[in-house]
């Protein structure tokens, strides 16, 4: 599997492009976090990919086993091999858990289908794999902000992509559950599901690995992380002072934000 | 209110056991009352009799009561307090809003507006029916081409246009009540927007029932789709690419079964946005359980409330008089309910 964006430039008025010529590859199993500043455009680009939103130029396709799909063409296949995970959000509605969950198999049911045992076993599977299974019953506004997210997450898994896209995960979330959702990351990787997700957290990207990409000044450069991810890189992309210092005993480098000492 | 507390927690399929049996029960009892008063078992024998073969104990003129008047109203009844509910539930699952009701693209104004001109016109009913339809139809097209002149197609796009067109509608109305002749047409158009089940016979119930069984059918086939329409749009997008499309269907659909309940009784408020309330009170949002307890609980509604507006006094009581003095306090009431649980 992989999933190609070639080229892609989005603009909301005719002349100024919001970013351009944005080209990125993940393949089964990797992992693509974004940096950017707020405003930069990354939930956009992240519309434009999954093809919710149309982007100015550009392509982007999913390759999977010898075929490909067009995002716009193909969009019925497309949107069985990606899942989508948005931003923490009340709904007007709170559908219990179970019920929110399997609405992951809508892209494999036909129109007048509904799911059948095997798609509620399937959910259950997962709602116990992400130890939300108790909770089942519960409407899901009732729900920590952690725990939404599980669901949000236990709803992509369900409908079993390829690849899962996933817009800001971590935001609004306590230190712990931030930590939590990274683990489910890389365990979606292990499992060969690739993530391709956005993040205003740059130790998130470092932890992560893998791919990074940093969108700015309506350009994006990506590449492995620990050679996009550098002080420099980070110094411009915030307008303030950031340090990368290595610490042995978690084997990598940490970011740390603003001035070292009182001096510095 | 014990009751059914109790019923709830006995789950969907006894809350839907109780709703369907107070129907049947009730259905017996309008067709009985009346001025020409007829009992329980004389009504379900006479209604037995064409398809069983009963033996006759009963007058011919209970039956031909019961056959010729009672029996299309009461179907009428359900029929439309099923649809008004129904499309009520719809809207307020396709437009992420609880406060939407099945007049929210401006269907029963621009109903309002087709009968009054064709009332002015001096056509018979059955151009005023005519007349409501197309009324309605048009606002909602209207009301639904311009997110799209706009460019914006959002669902909160639609919500203020279908403000824009139920305001102008409501000016265009004014205007024609004006002008209307205040011996003769006024009191028909006024009648026709507070509802009526009067002029209720086997034809027009036959040819506004098609098309509203029709699509209601649609509806409920595609009621577990709709719970993916009440996510974010881009949610929608991902978990059914043609969620725009179903969207629209869904909102065509509705809007059929509004303008043909509103073409047989007038318009009658309330039902589509308090009943669907009171059911997800009881089952929760989720539409495969919502929509048949409502289409169920819809019809009982507006039973209750025709017969009431028959048996209490001599003269009718509009229809929509009595949905608002029972469905707003009622309402009050719900919300209060749900302040104190947690939903």
């Amino acid at each position: 599997m992989k999933l190609v964006v070639e080229k892609l430039s989005f603009s909301y008025d005719e002349d100024t492009p919001l970013w351009k010529d944005v080209s990125l590859t993940v393949e089964t199993g990797g992992i693509c976090s974004i940096l950017g500043a707020n405003g930069a455009g990354k939930s956009t680009l992240l519309r434009c990919i999954i093809g919710f939103q149309q982007p100015w130029s550009g392509k982007v396709w999913i390759e999977e086993q010898g075929k490909r799909y067009d995002s716009y063409t193909d969009a019925k296949k497309f949107t069985q091999l990606i899942g989508y995970v948005p931003q923490l959000q009340q709904t007007p509605y709170s559908f219990t858990v179970r019920d929110y969950v399997v609405m992951g198999r809508a892209p494999h049911l036909g129109l007048f289908q509904k799911p059948g045992k095997e798609d509620y076993e399937l959910t259950d599977d997962i709602l116990q794999e992400m130890g939300i299974y108790d909770l089942k019953n519960r409407p899901i506004n009732s729900l920590s902000g952690g725990q939404q997210r599980q669901a949000t997450i236990a709803r992509a898994i369900v409908q079993e992509p390829r690849i899962i896209v996933m817009d800001e995960p971590t935001n609004h979330l306590d230190y712990g559950n931030q930590q939590r959702v990274m683990d489910i990351i890389r365990k979606l990787s292990a499992k060969g599901i690739a993530v391709l997700l956005t993040t205003h957290m740059p130790n998130q990207a470092i932890y992560l690995g893998q791919q990074t990409g940093i969108l700015h000044n309506g350009t994006l450069a990506s590449g492995a992380a620990e050679k996009i991810i550098t002080e420099e890189a980070l110094r411009n992309l915030y307008q303030m002072s950031v340090h990368m210092v290595y610490v042995p005993e978690a084997g990598r480098k940490i970011c740390i934000p603003g001035k070292l000492m009182e001096h510095d | 209110m014990k009751v059914l507390k109790r019923f709830t927690s006995g789950g969907y399929a006894a809350i839907m056991l109780l709703f369907l049996f107070l129907l049947a029960a009730m259905t017996v009892f309008s067709i009985g009352s009346g001025r020409f008063d007829i009992g329980p078992g004389d009504v379900v024998k006479i209604l037995c009799h064409p398809l069983l073969g009963i033996e006759r104990t009963w007058s011919e003129q209970a039956e031909n009561v019961i056959f010729s008047l009672r029996l299309p109203r009461v179907l009428a009844a359900v029929m439309i307090g099923a649809a008004l509910s129904l499309s009520g539930a719809a809207y307020q699952s396709v437009f992420k809003n609880p406060l939407v009701a099945p007049d929210m693209l401006g269907v029963s104004s621009g109903a309002c507006v087709g009968a009054s001109v064709c009332i002015l016109l001096g056509l018979s009913q059955l151009g005023i029916q005519v007349g409501a339809f197309c009324g309605g139809l048009l606002a909602v097209s209207v009301a639904v081409m311009i997110p799209r002149i706009v460019g914006r197609n959002t669902v909160v796009m639609l919500v203020l246009a279908g403000i824009i067109v139920g305001g102008f509608m409501s000016s265009l109305l004014g205007i024609i009540k004006y002008v209307a002749d205040t011996e003769t047409e006024l009191p028909i158009i006024t009648y026709w927007q507070l509802g009526s089940l009067t002029s209720v016979m086997w034809g027009n119930l036959l040819y506004n029932g098609l098309p509203i069984i029709a699509c209601a059918m649609i509806m409920l086939f595609l009621r577990w789709r709709m719970n993916i329409l009440m996510l974010s749009d881009e949610e929608a997008h991902m978990l059914g690419h043609n969620a725009v499309l179903i969207r629209y269907a869904v909102i065509f659909c509705a809007t059929v079964l509004t303008a043909s309940s509103v073409c047989i009784s007038g318009t009658v408020g309330w039902i589509g946005l308090v009943v669907p309330h009171f059911a997800r009170m009881l089952v929760g949002p989720n539409n495969q359980r919502l929509l048949p307890l409502a289409v169920v609980m819809g019809a009982l509604f507006l039973l209750v409330v025709d017969t009431l507006s028959r048996t209490t006094m001599n003269a009718e009581i509009p229809l929509s008089i009595l949905t608002g003095l029972i469905g707003a306090p009622f309402y009050f009431y719900l919300l209060i309910r749900q302040r104190m649980a947690v939903v």
